[in-house]
């Protein structure tokens, strides 16, 4: 993968979980974070698009989010294609 | 201002961003060191550039011979002393062979769960 795709990526996934915690009613990253027990700036960095996550790190944020791994990354596609 | 130092010995990225952020968020003065495997860990705390202030080693790391690193630490007078941490899931206690003097901590942990076992560490060797 492209060093361009993958930047890409990673601010897609940073953009959906920024939606996703504002739905869950968060306006903070620090609050959401400090309520789910996840370390802040580890967490900030993902919202930026900034931390290449494991698999562990995103399926504990995804079920916070109670969404499935399939259902997250279509839910990119389908937000690129609208895009 | 004495800076301490943690010696993280873990492959784990997780753990990695885990730890930094636990030690900067309970001291001021912590400094993290990360060593991806125990033997380069060893070869580091050998060579007397640095003895840490605590080792902390991850018991399910690929390839880890966790039997030589401690019986290396124990023979050493300036290591022996250093608080040494394992952690890791339950059973991979049962690879130690000696566990006299080692503090144990579950891999399963949640964040808060790590940051106040640090801190406790912390406040304990201060006392």
């Amino acid at each position: 993968m492209k060093g361009e795709t993958y930047s890409l990526l990673l601010t897609a996934v940073g953009v959906r979980l920024i939606q996703l915690r504002k739905e869950k009613g968060y306006t903070s990253h620090e609050d959401f974070a400090y309520d789910h027990d996840l370390p802040r700036y580890q967490y900030w960095r993902l919202e930026k698009g900034k931390a290449n996550f494991t698999i562990k790190t995103l399926m504990k944020l995804l079920s916070i989010h109670q969404i499935s791994p399939e259902e997250f990354f279509v839910s990119l596609k389908e937000k690129d294609s609208v895009e | 201002m004495t800076v301490k130092t943690c010696l993280l010995v873990t492959d784990d990225p997780d753990d990695h961003h885990a730890f930094s952020e636990a030690f900067s968020e309970i001291s001021d003065d912590a400094v993290v060191l990360i060593v991806l495997d125990s033997q380069k860990a060893l070869t580091l705390m050998k060579g007397r550039r640095h003895t840490p202030n605590y080792v902390f080693l991850d018991l399910s790391m690929h390839g880890i011979r966790v039997n030589t690193f401690l019986s290396a630490i124990r023979g050493s007078a300036e290591l022996r002393e250093m608080p040494t941490v394992v952690y890791g899931n339950e059973g991979d206690l049962e690879k130690i062979d000696q566990r006299d003097g080692l503090m144990f901590f579950s891999k399963q942990y949640e964040y808060s769960e790590l940051r106040e076992f640090l801190k406790k560490l912390f406040q304990y060797q201060s006392e």
